[in-house]
């Protein structure tokens, strides 16, 4: 486990499967406590206030 | 994706990562033994199949997410880590001022959850549930809340494992849970025992009453 970020929770999401990858990042973007989401599916990284 | 996945985890700093169990080149289990299971954050399965289920809490995960899943369940499994993340940033603090006080290095990777299998059964518990271990030989005896249960491995390995700043060891057979301490009993010639909240007294011998005299940061 890696240390407390000042920035925020920051979480990747690891699926294939790209609906249940999304489901799961919309509701972390809605989470305020969330930093940062990366995916793995293409390297990308999204920010909440993206 | 896997692949990717364990470049990600070794790169960023991250706290939390959903994990699908099946994927192509690398599944869920072996991102974990690549990144090696001390050095991944906190770790949530997500899989269509329940058959996974155990092998992903022996890989230590916080949460297990079978598809398909509702909102709710989804917002639990995110509540949860966020409680976990705030505990663990406490405990960083914490270990931070021991490191500064003791001038030692980060200790991180202790267990926060055993698997104890007996008579076709597998249990998982939490490590913060027990209140204290006795060596037995090759097992070490875990006393949760008045019940025994049986874990192969010897005290002094087990000892290794676990987080110094809740654990103490009192007696070269016995390791104490300081949250399940409530007092300290003088005996005589500098001895005392712990009393535990199940009612269970421990001798604390002079080799250990330093040890726990520096953990306590206070003399007896």
């Amino acid at each position: 486990m890696t240390a407390a970020h000042p920035e925020g929770i920051r979480v990747l999401v690891v699926d294939d499967e790209a609906p249940a990858r999304q489901r799961i990042i919309d509701l972390l973007e809605k989470d305020e406590q969330v930093g940062l989401v990366l995916e793995a599916a293409d390297g990308k990284s999204r920010r909440p206030d993206d | 994706m896997g692949k990717a996945a364990v470049q990600m985890i070794e790169r960023e700093a991250l706290d939390l990562v959903f994990l699908d169990v099946q994927m192509p080149e690398l599944d869920g289990l072996q991102v974990i033994e690549a990144v090696g299971p001390a050095k991944m954050p906190l770790t949530v399965f997500v899989t269509a199949y329940d058959h996974h289920a155990i092998r992903a809490f022996e890989a230590n995960a916080l949460d297990y997410l079978l598809k398909p899943f509702s909102d709710e369940r989804l917002e639990a499994s995110l509540a949860r880590a966020r409680a976990r993340h705030d505990e663990h940033s406490l405990l960083e603090f914490g270990r931070s001022v021991l490191r500064m006080v003791c001038g030692k290095p980060a200790a991180g990777g202790y267990l926060d959850r055993l698997v104890v299998k007996s008579g076709g059964t597998t249990r998982f518990i939490r490590v913060a549930d027990i209140d204290w271990i006795e060596g037995a030989g090759v097992y070490a005896n875990l006393h949760i809340a008045g019940k025994e249960l049986l874990y192969r491995a010897a005290l002094h390995e087990l000892a290794d494992k676990l987080d110094p700043m809740r654990f103490v060891r009192v007696h070269r057979s016995a390791i104490v849970n300081i949250d399940s301490i409530v007092e300290l009993q003088p005996i005589s010639h500098g001895e005392f025992e712990v009393v535990l909240k199940d009612g269970h007294r421990s001798r604390v011998s002079r080799t250990y009453r330093a040890q726990l005299e520096h953990r306590l940061g206070q003399s007896l």
